[in-house]
C-alpha cells in the first residue's frame, strides 16, 4: 500500500488502455516536474512546452516501464534528460549536464527556491502556502493530527488509527475532512 | 457522509494508496466523469506539495488539460504492447535463426580452410562436409581421447606446435585447433 501502491495502479491502468489514468498522473505530478523543468529552461513558456514534452514522451515510454523504479523517479530522468535535450538544441550552455537524476534531486531540495522566481509569482505561491498552512493551524486537533501524521510523518491509516487509538475509517474520514477545509479554502483564493 | 462525500473521502483514500485493487477501478472511472472529483484529486496534491514545500513557483498554472489534448491522437496504450511484444518475438527468432546460420557458415569456412593441401591440393572430400558431419567428428574425438593420441603422428605434431603461435591471432579462439586436427586427420585417412 501507501502512494507507490497508488502509482502502480494507475500506471497498470495506462499500460492496460486506460488513458485517463495517466491524466491523474499528470495532476499529481505536473507542478513538481515543472519545479524541475523550471531549474534548467528558465523561459516559463519553454519550461511549460518541455514538461508537456516530458509527459508525452512518458506516456509513449510506459509500455517499457516495468516498475523496478518507483515512477516518480522515472518520470524524473525522463524530464530532466528532456529538459537538458531542450537546452543543447538551443545551444545553450548547462553546467549541470554531466550529473545525474539522483544528484539532481538532492540538489534540489538543497537549493530550494531556484525556478522562475518573478516577484508575483512568489507573492502567488506565498499566499498558497500561507493558506494551506494558516488553514491546517485553525483545524481542531484531531484533523490536523491526522494529516499531517500521513503527510509529514508518511503514516499508514492503520498507524495512524493506532497512534490516535480510532478505528481506520475514522482515520480516513479525518484525513478526507482536513483535506477538504483546506481545499475549500484554496477555491476562495482562486476565485473558483 | 453524503454519497457525494463517500466518493471525495475516496478520492483523498486513493492519494494515500489505502484503498483496494477493485474500488480503483470503479473510483477512476468515476474521476474520469467527474471534473469536481479531478479537481479534488489535484488540490489534495497540491495542499500534500504545500505542505512539503515542494510547490513550484508557477503553483496555479495546470498543464493537464493540453497534455490531455496533446495525446489525444495518441493510441491507447494496450495495442502498443502486444505490438511490441509480437515484434520483439520476431526478433527473437530471427536472432536466433541468424546466430544458428552463422555456425553454420563458420563451419563450412573452417573445413575449407582446413580441407587445403599443404602441397596446394584442391579440398576435395571435406569440402562436400556439412557442420553436422565435423561436430559428430569433434564429438567422437573428444569422446576417445586416447585414439586422437595414437592417430596423430609427430609430423602432425610439429606442425600443431609451429602454428600454434599463431592461433593468439585466429578470430575463432579454441575451435580452429580442434578443427585442424580433425581435418588434417581425415585427409590422411
Amino acid at each position: 500500500m501507501g502512494e507507490n501502491f497508488t502509482d502502480r495502479e494507475l500506471v497498470k491502468r495506462v499500460q492496460n488502455g486506460d488513458k485517463s489514468a495517466f491524466d491523474l498522473l499528470v495532476l499529481k505530478y505536473q507542478h513538481k516536474i515543472i519545479k524541475l523543468v523550471s531549474r534548467f529552461v528558465r523561459e516559463p513558456s519553454d519550461a511549460l512546452d518541455v514538461t508537456q514534452d516530458s509527459f508525452i514522451k512518458a506516456y509513449r515510454a510506459l509500455p517499457n516501464f516495468r516498475g523496478d523504479s518507483a515512477f516518480y523517479t522515472w518520470l524524473y530522468r525522463i524530464a530532466s534528460n528532456t529538459a537538458k535535450n531542450f537546452l543543447v538544441s538551443q545551444r545553450r550552455r548547462l553546467g549541470d549536464v554531466g550529473i545525474d537524476s539522483e544528484e539532481m534531486m538532492s540538489r534540489e531540495e538543497e537549493f530550494g527556491l531556484n525556478d522562475v522566481a518573478t516577484p508575483d509569482n512568489i507573492l502567488a505561491k506565498d499566499e498558497v502556502q500561507h493558506t494551506v498552512f494558516e488553514t491546517i493551524e485553525n483545524l481542531p486537533d484531531d484533523l490536523r493530527t491526522a494529516l499531517t501524521l500521513r503527510e509529514f510523518d508518511g503514516l499508514s491509516y492503520e498507524e495512524i488509527a493506532e497512534v490516535m487509538e480510532c478505528p481506520v475509517g475514522t482515520v480516513r474520514s479525518r484525513i478526507f475532512r482536513a483535506r477538504e477545509t483546506v481545499s475549500e479554502k484554496l477555491r476562495a483564493l482562486s476565485g473558483e | 457522509m453524503e454519497k457525494s462525500d463517500k466518493i471525495k473521502c475516496q478520492v483523498s483514500s486513493f492519494m494515500d494508496g489505502e484503498i483496494t485493487e477493485d474500488e480503483v477501478s470503479l473510483l477512476c472511472k468515476r474521476i474520469e466523469n467527474d471534473q469536481a472529483l479531478r479537481e479534488r484529486w489535484r488540490d489534495y496534491h497540491v495542499i500534500s506539495d504545500a505542505l512539503k514545500q515542494q510547490l513550484p513557483v508557477q503553483e496555479n498554472i495546470d498543464i493537464s488539460q493540453r497534455i490531455h489534448d496533446a495525446l489525444e491522437d495518441e493510441p491507447a496504450l494496450s495495442g502498443n504492447r502486444k505490438a511490441a511484444s509480437n515484434s520483439h518475438t520476431v526478433i527473437k527468432r530471427f536472432s536466433g535463426l541468424a546466430v544458428a546460420a552463422s555456425v553454420a557458415i563458420l563451419g563450412v569456412v573452417v573445413v575449407l580452410n582446413t580441407a587445403v593441401q599443404p602441397g596446394g591440393g584442391e579440398p576435395t572430400v571435406l569440402a562436400k562436409s556439412t557442420p553436422d558431419t565435423v561436430v559428430t567428428q569433434v564429438a567422437g574425438l573428444s569422446n576417445n581421447p586416447s585414439a586422437t593420441q595414437h592417430t596423430i603422428d609427430p609430423r602432425l605434431n610439429k606442425y600443431l606446435v609451429d602454428h600454434s603461435e599463431y592461433a593468439v591471432s585466429a578470430s575463432v579462439h579454441g575451435m580452429l585447433p580442434y578443427a585442424r586436427i580433425v581435418g588434417q586427420q581425415s585427409v590422411r585417412e
